[in-house]
């Protein structure tokens, strides 16, 4: 086929494209706004992606992203180490530090167990979430894996694996979300907000 | 028919898009399997959300839209929840559903196979979600019209004894030892072909009164897994998965 661009820009363009969400349409689009755009925000855009993919890398001990290795959160002395918060993806430590609810420690999986998707434990940071628990001072584990069908299998397979080393290991509740409606709520749901009640 | 209709329907596989949407994969009664986006189903207020749930057996209102259709209502009828409460089981039912997504060509109802797979669903709860896999493996074969012959040798019509049997996927049944031409793989006692016409001609129900043995059980699962394989041309993930955590 005929090449309209020149070679440079359609490179970006293909580039562009592999961008989740990102057609070919927005990839022109977005390719010549940063053709257009001053100089100094294109190459500030360039950079930025050169610097973060350089320098962020997996902490060694929590496997969260990070600048410095061990992460910020492992090495905060504040921060309780006797319980630990097992999330699916970086965001999640993110959504839970919003809720200033936990002091504890992290333990990013980078995914969920997912049969039909043909992940098992192997793919995930589980190895080294155990190696970590060796001799460390964690007494609970909590699992903040999302509430579907791959966190769920994730949360069964680590409360298998992680009990007989006489850890606690404790799952965050399922309930109706604040502001939603009760007629609404499938059955599920219902059930576990019912069976979760809590005395007022 | 309109824009807007409505379908019985088994979730049988959600992918993530955007930013907190669902693409559905659906077996349904009346269409049989059918793509739909569930939009915003990710967020904890979607009204939609409780039926869009991996297994579940919902009633969906269904628009259609210009390249895939997307869910309107969604209420669901059973939701399976307890089979998340086991491990195994849950592999299980992954299992099922994704050899039922593989098997299955798009728009292609069958009303049968559909009330089989929510039985098999329902019937994993039970105590023997292995043998309810292997039940719905062969009933699978037999409602997609690869129903294996079991009756005797395929080639010198030899009737069922006690000798052995081999498994032939190409030929679609079972040879015997002396026609088999010095095959070792997929062996098959009489007492497991006995099982396996079993599983397709017992009430669903009672199958758990079936007596068999470790040894049947390996043979059964050996012998419907490269049959399965010959004609389905695909590897069944779920499976590996399977057999990885039944170790621990």
């Amino acid at each position: 086929m005929f090449n309209y661009y020149p070679a440079p820009v359609a490179r970006l363009i293909d580039e562009l494209m592999k961008l989740p969400g990102v057609g070919p349409k927005s990839a022109q689009r977005l390719a010549f706004h940063l053709l257009n755009a001053p100089e100094k925000d294109a190459v500030g855009l360039a950079q930025s992606i050169v610097n973060a993919r350089q320098k962020i890398k997996q902490c060694s001990v929590c496997a969260n992203l990070t600048e410095q290795d061990p992460c910020s959160f492992c090495q905060d002395i504040t921060r309780d180490d006797r319980i630990l918060c097992i999330v699916e993806q970086p965001r999640d430590v993110i959504a839970m530090e919003k809720t200033r609810e936990f002091k504890g420690k992290y333990h990013v999986l980078h995914g969920a167990i997912s049969p039909i998707d043909g992940i098992g434990p192997e793919q995930l940071t589980v190895a080294q979430l155990l190696s970590r628990l060796q001799g460390s001072r964690v007494d609970e584990v909590v699992v903040a894996t999302n509430p579907n069908v791959e966190g769920e299998a994730t949360a069964l397979y680590l409360a298998r694996l992680l009990k007989p080393l006489g850890i606690k290991v404790t799952r965050i509740a399922h309930g109706l979300p604040v502001g939603g409606d009760l007629e609404y709520a499938d059955e599920v749901t219902l059930a576990k907000a019912f069976e979760g009640r809590k005395e007022i | 028919m309109g824009k807007l209709y409505r379908v019985d329907a088994l979730i049988i596989r959600a992918r993530d898009f955007g930013e907190a949407d669902k693409i559905l994969t659906l077996y349904t009664k009346e269409y049989g399997k059918i793509q739909a986006i569930a939009k915003g189903v990710r967020k904890p207020t979607s009204r939609l959300r409780g039926g869009v749930q991996m297994f579940a057996h919902s009633r969906l209102l269904l628009y259609r839209g210009r390249s895939l259709d997307i869910v309107s209502q969604s209420e669901s009828v059973e939701s399976y929840g307890s089979l998340q409460e086991d491990l195994v089981r849950l592999v299980y039912a992954s299992y099922l559903v994704e050899l039922l997504d593989i098997a299955v060509p798009e728009r292609e109802p069958n009303e049968n196979l559909f009330l089989t797979t929510l039985l098999s669903l329902r019937l994993l709860l039970g105590d023997d979600p292995e043998l309810v896999c292997r039940m719905f493996e062969i009933r699978l074969l037999y409602l997609l019209g690869y129903r294996p012959y079991l009756s005797g040798c395929m080639i010198c019509r030899q009737v069922l004894g006690t000798g052995t049997f081999f498994l032939d996927s190409k030929a679609g049944g079972i040879v015997c030892a002396k026609c088999s031409g010095g095959r070792v793989e997929n062996r098959i006692s009489s007492g497991t072909i006995f099982v396996m016409q079993k599983l397709l001609s017992m009430d669903p129900r009672q199958i758990f009164r079936l007596k068999v043995s470790p040894e049947q059980r390996i043979e059964l699962e050996k012998a419907l897994e490269n049959y399965l394989e010959y004609h389905l041309d695909r590897v069944v993930k779920a499976k590996k998965v399977l057999k990885g955590l039944i170790k621990i």
